[in-house]
């Protein structure tokens, strides 16, 4: 499609409607894409703290990712909304450690 | 990080935009209500407070926003320009809002109305053929990446370090970089929509000819070429943003090349600037120094348990201990197999000829970091790798200390020098690497400290006014800066462009509404 105004016009009407969206839309298909595509970069890295078999209380996630904490960013009802997270911090807090989140190895050449 | 240390939210102060009256505030809330609804005009603490933090040396206090409201179409933002300027209300555009050591989603001053567009996230268009997109602002690079991969369309991104969460519209119009050949953001932008002040939709470029479907191919329309004075200013809210698309080569080569002297910096430029004006070397490469490298894979606590500048037998020890170089080499080649043989050949040649620096190929590198993060970089791939900096020595603060850098040894000599010193007298870190542009580098510092320790805080405050007025006295000035130093760099691009600016701004929004402060620029 090439972009026309009235391609625009009929684009805007269409995005009003609630839509079940693909990933690519800009909405989460649901908390492991999430986990996976944000929070999972740096908790599974090393670059943040390993978080899984804590036991850390839902309530307790969902208040670091919406105010941040020391380097962890904010993260706004825009970027992750209020069901999603809930699902991340349920997800994170049931979550069982079998092997200690291993950094990548370090470079040794 | 425990349960029991978690701060609980602090209770923000209700703040009023400077000048206006709590009941004309009210009321303006109630019109935004009217054209958002209410699930789009945010108030109360608990939604306001992930807008609140910052990675910035002073008070978030300096940074409040009285209010977050989120548009989804033009019309709404066009209505929104109308209610904030019959009740004075300043407001301030983001668009994925992950603007960290540059002021994070946080307005330059307190009282104003963060104008949120995450919301408006549609990718408009992806045309395979001529490799452009036009995306809204809320569009992340993730989000358009995964658009990409899922309709088989072979084509590139360059994205900033942080590309999982940022958004290609926000880093453009704040001039961002990136590391892949189309790694100088803005030059490869192409045809902008912008609400004004006043309500107005402006198409830039060929945007303005009815039926036109060159829009996203030829920057420059005609008559005085506008895209460039809605970046880094507030003279607009872009709502929408054409960009090219880098075709994915056939072959991908990233490298590394070590070095193992600090002095060595000189050599690298010289010996790879040629490269990079003739192409050869294609890419916005980036020279690394060892604390960049090191937070890159570790606390600098693994080493070090002091307070204060890292010592430099500290880093020695690192240096010889990870196998990290003084300075670390990111480049990348791209084409076919037969362009790609070509250009290693004469990169290797000219690095041998120099007497100096390993070379490190990904076959050699294998699985580690950095350098797996670094290849995802250089092609425009989702990582957060970088947040590693933080862990260096903790605390949350970070400033970007930016300066343009002409790309001569004895130049990159000198600016190092000269922030290694002041940052040492500070008790800071010189954590640094160099972008390679065009003509210039990036010579990007990040000035690491404890926000949670209030001395620290107050020191790399001091600092970076320092690191300011000293590399300013020498003719350097940085590309872009943080909400905290927004006047202060303005004053050392001279009075004529203030005033410039300045009368722009009074043209196009007289009354002051969009992103007072915003470099500097006020009515
Ligand atoms: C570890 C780390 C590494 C980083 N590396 C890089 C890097 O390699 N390159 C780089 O460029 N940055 C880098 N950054 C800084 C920053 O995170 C990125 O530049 C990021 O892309 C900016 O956030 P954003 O894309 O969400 O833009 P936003 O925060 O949405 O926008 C940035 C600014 O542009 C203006 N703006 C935004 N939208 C509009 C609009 N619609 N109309 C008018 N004005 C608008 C506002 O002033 C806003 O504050 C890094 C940060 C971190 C923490």
């Amino acid at each position: 499609m090439k972009f026309r105004p009235i391609a625009l016009a009929a684009l805007l009407t269409l995005g009003a409607a609630p839509a079940v969206h693909a990933s690519p839309t800009g909405v989460w298909r649901g908390s492991n894409e999430a986990w996976e595509k944000v929070c999972s970069r740096c908790h599974l890295s090393g670059v943040g703290p390993e978080l899984r078999g804590r036991q850390l209380p839902p309530e307790y996630i969902k208040q670091v990712v919406r105010h941040g904490f020391l380097a962890m960013p904010a993260f706004p009802h825009g970027a992750i909304d209020d069901a999603t997270l809930d699902g991340v911090a349920l997800y994170v807090s049931k979550s069982r450690l079998n092997a200690p989140a291993k950094p990548a190895p370090a470079k040794k050449l | 990080m425990t349960a029991q240390k978690a701060a609980p939210a602090p209770a923000a102060p209700a703040i009023l935009p400077p000048g206006v009256s709590a009941s004309d505030f009210a009321g303006a809330i109630r019109e935004f209500i009217e054209i958002l609804g209410a699930e789009n005009v945010l108030t109360d603490a608990d939604h306001l407070a992930p807008y609140t933090k910052v990675m910035v040396a002073e008070s978030e206090d300096l940074h409040r926003p009285a209010a977050v409201i989120m548009a989804r179409t033009v019309e709404q933002v066009q209505k929104i320009m109308a209610v904030c300027n019959r009740v004075r209300v300043p407001i301030w555009p983001i668009s994925t809002g992950r603007n960290f050591g540059y002021g994070s989603a946080a307005p330059q001053s307190a009282g104003q109305v963060i104008l949120d567009l995450r919301h408006m996230n549609r990718i408009i268009e992806v045309d395979p053929v001529m490799c452009t997109a036009l995306v809204e602002p809320g569009v992340t690079y993730q989000q358009l990446k995964d658009y990409l991969v899922e309709n088989n369309i072979p084509l590139w991104l360059s994205c900033p370090a942080p590309s999982a969460i940022a958004g290609p519209l926000g880093n453009t119009v704040d001039r961002g970089v990136g590391y892949t050949p189309y790694g100088e953001h803005f030059m490869m932008q192409c045809g902008m929509e912008v609400v004004l002040a006043d309500g107005q939709v402006l198409r830039t470029g060929m945007g303005g000819v009815q039926n036109t479907n060159a829009w996203q191919v030829f920057k420059w329309g005609y008559g005085p070429y506008l895209d460039g004075i809605f970046t880094q200013s507030n003279y607009g809210v872009v709502t929408k943003m054409g960009m090219w698309l880098m075709p994915q080569p056939p072959v991908y080569k990233p490298f590394s090349i070590r070095y193992e002297k600090d002095e060595d910096i000189h050599d690298i430029v010289e010996t790879l600037r040629p490269l990079r004006i003739a192409g050869v070397i294609p890419n916005a490469m980036v020279f690394a120094n060892v604390m960049w490298e090191a937070a890159a894979i570790m606390p600098r606590s693994k080493y070090y348990q002091g307070t204060g500048t890292t010592p430099d037998h500290v880093l020695e020890e690192i240096k010889a201990k990870e196998g990290i170089g003084a300075w670390n080499v990111y480049a990348a080649l791209y084409g076919t197999k037969e362009q790609v043989e070509v250009n290693w050949n004469i990169i290797t040649g000219a690095i041998k000829a120099s007497g100096k620096g390993r070379i490190i190929t990904e076959e050699e590198a294998g699985e580690t970091e950095p350098f797996k993060y670094r290849a995802k970089l250089m092609r425009g791939d989702m990582t957060l790798q970088e947040f590693g900096l933080y862990r260096w020595r903790g605390g949350g603060g970070s400033m970007w200390f930016a300066p343009v850098t002409v790309a001569k040894g004895s130049e990159t000599r000198d600016q190092t020098e000269l922030a290694k010193k002041i940052l040492g007298e500070f008790g800071l870190d010189y954590v640094a690497e160099y972008i390679v542009g065009m003509r210039d580098m990036h010579h990007i510092i990040d000035v690491l400290f404890d926000r949670s320790n209030p001395d620290e805080m107050e020191r790399a405050h001091a600092c970076f006014a320092k690191l300011l007025s000293e590399f300013g006295k020498r003719g350097y000035a940085v590309y872009r800066v943080n909400t905290a130093f927004m006047d202060q760099t303005a004053d050392l691009y001279g009075p004529v462009k203030r005033h410039v600016d300045q009368a722009l701004k009074r043209a196009l929004d007289p009354n002051g509404i969009i992103a007072p402060g915003k470099s500097g620029i006020r009515i």
